[in-house]
């Protein structure tokens, strides 16, 4: 018994040395790796990732979560973070997120294309309207289409939109309506994926925003002020996210 | 296996062993009163450890959620006292296990507490052995069986734990991401070689484990010569 508390007290790790905890929509991942690998070269500060929907993610800051800043794919979450007074500053738009139908294998996809004889019978991953940005922009797609009954029978429903492009790319699902920046980059081939314009485009907007809870204000600011620098709008652009000051 | 991965392990190796230890503290007494007394309490305490085993491991982890947080009884009770509430946190979700895992604990130590003879308490008794003494010279001796399935089973149960920790931790790197959490946090981005690697390792430790208990129960001495040095 004493060997084991023993054993324990050694296990106990110096609890990581992670300096920054960031909550961010899944549509952000491999941007946000890549930035804050930059990151923590450059300022030597650690960051550490919590991935998610972004309906998931500001409903657990509001239970309490110890998060420092939110990355949300929707502007709705931040509003409501906001309106319960969570936010420690103001609320900085990264850019648009681009929703795509992705296809699991090639496919000559146009404006043209008809979608509900292409997606009969086929299985179609989509992120959990209720809660996930890119799923809500696919359904309201689909709804302003008149096509969204005719091919609800066949949508299967992921947690956030990062499973959504995992069930297409595993084979699981046919076809997803998922966001261009979690597509692997080495698959985004234009034969594959027809991207989706938006009559609202402010719908993706993805933006982030220091929280209350934030331990460290100021290093929350650095690294907001940091994914900000003009000098990664080219990185943004190539994981998927358009950034905002190019479209101005 | 990368630094994160390790991370996960040291966690998920933490959260099983303290949750068998304090596991272990609570449900000795409590088995003890379940296998020796009868109450009218007797049945609704039984159904209330057993409620793990049915419910879903989300309806544990909504209303730990809801409790534990800066609103909850709970929670809200710590912060008034200047201390932090137990959503996402490691203290919270070993609560969450203990609970998730009690009635591992509690039903094997039951069965096995219901074979000792009161006659044999009886007789250290008038020997004038204090009921701390017959506990560790009786009940510990002719119950190793029951300990080593409830800590076993309590530890497994832990490694295998998914919805209670995912709803009342979040998925927080080094606090409460542990290697189940890990594992779907891997898949998510489509590191299929990580997470094969992490499955793989849980799954040969989870049988190893296993294998060792069933192995060390067949011999019926082993345990005895173990408890009486």
């Amino acid at each position: 018994m004493k060997r084991l508390l023993l054993l324990l007290m050694l296990l106990t790790p110096g609890l990581s040395a992670a300096e920054l905890t960031i909550a961010a929509a899944s549509s952000y991942r491999p941007l946000l790796n890549h930035l804050a690998q930059q990151f923590e070269q450059r300022q030597q500060h650690q960051v550490r990732f919590v991935f998610g929907s972004s309906g998931k993610l500001a409903t657990q800051i509001i239970r309490g979560a110890p998060f420092d800043l939110i990355f949300s794919a929707n502007m709705a979450y931040l509003k409501a973070l906001s309106d319960n007074d969570l936010l420690a500053g103001e609320v900085v738009t990264d850019g648009y997120g681009q929703l795509v139908l992705w296809s699991k294998s090639e496919a000559q996809l146009t404006a043209e294309t008809d979608l509900v004889k292409l997606l009969q019978q086929q299985r179609v991953a989509i992120a959990q309207p209720k809660h996930a940005p890119f799923g809500q922009a696919a359904k309201g797609y689909l709804e302003q289409q008149h096509i969204y009954h005719q091919i609800q029978p066949n949508l299967v429903y992921s947690e956030n939109v990062a499973q959504a492009v995992h069930m297409v790319h595993s084979g699981a699902a046919d076809f997803g309506f998922v966001a261009l920046s979690v597509i692997p980059l080495e698959q985004q081939s234009e034969t594959r994926m027809y991207r989706i314009a938006l009559e609202n485009e402010a719908l993706l907007r993805q933006a982030h925003a220091v929280l209350k809870s934030a331990k460290d204000k100021n290093l929350a600011n650095e690294f907001s002020r940091f994914v900000q620098r003009q000098e990664f709008d080219e990185v943004k652009r190539h994981y998927g996210i358009e950034p905002e000051r190019v479209k101005n | 296996m990368d630094s994160s991965d390790w991370q996960a392990v040291t966690l998920t190796l933490q959260l099983g062993g303290y949750t068998t230890l304090i596991l272990l503290v609570i449900a000795t007494p409590l088995a003890w009163w379940l296998a020796r007394q009868r109450s009218w309490l007797s049945a609704p305490v039984q159904a209330i450890v057993a409620l793990p085993l049915v419910l879903p491991p989300t309806v544990l982890g909504f209303y730990l959620l809801i409790w534990l947080g800066p609103e909850g009884f709970v929670g809200a009770t710590l912060e008034s006292l200047g201390l932090q509430h137990l959503a996402f946190s490691f203290e919270g979700i070993l609560i969450g296990s203990i609970l998730y895992s009690l009635p591992f604990a509690v039903q094997p130590l039951t069965e096995s507490f219901r074979q000792i003879s009161q006659g044999q308490l009886d007789v250290a008794a008038t020997l004038g052995a204090g009921w701390w003494r017959r506990f560790w010279t009786i009940v510990v001796p002719s119950c190793q069986g029951g300990f080593l399935i409830a800590a076993t089973l309590s530890f497994a149960h832990t490694l295998g734990e998914f919805g209670v920790i995912l709803m009342l931790g979040g998925s927080i790197p080094g606090e409460t991401q542990v290697l189940s959490v890990l594992i779907y946090d891997h898949a998510e981005a489509m590191n299929y070689q990580a997470a094969e690697n992490l499955s793989l390792g849980l799954l040969l430790f989870s049988f190893v484990v296993l294998m060792a208990v069933y192995t060390w129960q067949k011999r019926p001495t082993g345990g005895a010569r173990y408890v009486a040095r």
